[in-house]
């Protein structure tokens, strides 16, 4: 009664599996693969194309995927009461997420924050904090001068692989601490993908002078500046490119990256009412620069 | 639709495949697949055998075996089941996942249309369109120079 499983292929023609998958059907499988197979899939037919480039595809394609990572792993590798301080997240046009993340280990000062706190608060990853924990702002200013320990705060670059949904450690900022750098820390960071699927990373960091009046961030030496390509070929590999600008206010937010690996900061010299200069950093040759000075 | 669902512990319902195939099932078995169940709505005569007229017995057996597990309710946790599915689903070979999923698309059977939905897309992910062309038997349609164009649009989706 029941047909083997060779009678069967006999009297199916594979030749019309095409033919015979409804339209819904295909734009159903479709959906279920990752973002980037669908635009690859565009080439193989006329049907298939017009599925793909339906906004209404790729419109419940975003809705269907919306959560593509689940970050939580990552913790495992740290120790327990670490916990995430800062997150940017940015796409390269390879189709690739990058993640950078930074830890920090749990402490317990915390201090009520006043309205004007997060508008004086300088540090990146403070704002991040700030903005989900409403109600405590943890100082990591003041955490620093109490524990020297700094090797308890690690700096990663993951790359996200959106086709195989890995994970990816691209980068290590860690090495910035070493050694002399010992009593530097990371103020600023921008990170962009620049147009020729290179990562564009710029690092400002200061010295920790053991007494900081909080929440002003008074740097009595220009802040040390790096910015780090990493590029696409060679993830592995990354080359640091010192440059020094003077940039010695707390005004860290203005920093951009142009998509062709240029750097743009604002100088800040804390004089009321004055305009702030513009430098360019050619972001493959950080000592190659342009001013754009100011008239007031 | 209330009136069946308290008389049919025991009821039974024959299902006739395409190429003829007869099986005899329990009604709430059946009842999985909403174009049976709509079916059984409109029918006089509960005992005259139900087509499915596009699904060949060998299918319909298949078809069967996941209804039947999933109609029995509280016997298995939720992990057990999606064990069992994930192993039903890699017994398959590819010719049987297709007509299974125009036979699940047929019946409306959800939750089987969503488990060999994402089968076959995990089996394609990353495949070429080319690759794609001779496992589904797609005539390439496009010119060459419309191929090229497309390509252009995204070139980083058609690198490795």
């Amino acid at each position: 009664m029941m047909k083997t499983k060779e009678e069967e292929e006999k009297t199916i023609s594979p030749s019309k599996i095409g033919c015979y998958m409804p339209e819904d059907l295909i734009t159903e499988m479709l959906l279920r693969l990752p973002v980037k197979s669908p635009v690859r899939f565009k080439s193989v037919c006329k049907d298939w194309s017009s599925i793909i480039s339906n906004p209404s595809f790729t419109k419940t394609q975003f809705h269907l995927s919306s959560r593509v990572a689940d970050l939580k792993p990552i913790y495992s590798s740290i120790e327990e009461n670490q916990r995430k301080i800062a997150t940017k997240i940015n796409a390269t046009s390879d189709g690739s997420l990058c993640v950078y993340l930074q830890y920090i280990g749990s402490f317990g000062w915390c201090i009520e924050p006043n309205p004007d706190v997060r508008r004086q608060l300088s540090n990146d990853a403070l704002h991040w904090t700030l903005e989900v924990k409403k109600c405590q702002c943890h100082d990591i200013d003041y955490f620093d001068t109490i524990d020297h320990n700094r090797d308890d705060k690690e700096h990663f670059i993951f790359k996200f692989d959106m086709v195989n949904e890995v994970f990816e450690r691209v980068a290590d900022l860690k090495p910035i601490y070493s050694s002399t750098e010992k009593d530097k820390r990371i103020i600023a960071m921008k990170i962009n993908a620049t147009g020729d699927d290179s990562l564009c990373v710029y690092l400002q960091h200061n010295e920790s002078s053991g007494y900081y009046y909080w929440p002003f961030i008074e740097a009595r030496n220009p802040d040390d500046v790096d910015m780090w390509m990493i590029t696409k070929s060679n993830t592995r590999k990354k080359s640091r490119l010192a440059g020094r600008c003077n940039n010695t206010g707390s005004n860290h937010e203005m920093v951009r990256i142009t998509g062709n690996g240029n750097v743009i900061v604002f100088e800040n010299r804390h004089y009321p009412n004055s305009m702030e200069n513009l430098v360019i950093f050619d972001g493959r040759q950080p000592n190659k620069r342009f001013y754009i000075e100011a008239t007031n | 639709m209330a009136s069946t669902s308290t008389s049919t512990l025991s009821r039974k319902l024959i299902l006739k495949s395409s190429d003829g195939e007869k099986f005899e099932v329990d009604e709430n078995v059946a009842m999985q697949s909403q174009t049976i169940k709509h079916m059984i709505e409109d029918l006089d005569d509960i005992n005259s055998p139900i087509p499915v007229s596009i699904v060949t017995g060998t299918i319909l057996s298949k078809v069967i075996e996941y209804c039947k597990k999933h109609a029995t309710e509280d016997s298995d946790s939720d992990e057990q089941l999606k064990q069992w599915d994930k192993e039903y689903a890699n017994n398959m070979d590819l010719n049987t996942l297709y007509y299974l999923l125009l036979a699940a698309n047929y019946m409306e059977i959800k939750g089987l249309l969503e488990l060999i939905t994402q089968c076959v897309a995990d089996m394609i992910k990353g495949k070429s369109p080319e690759e794609i062309r001779a496992h589904f038997n797609i005539k390439n349609d496009f010119t060459p120079q419309e191929e090229a164009n497309i390509r252009n649009e995204n070139p980083w989706a058609f690198e490795n």
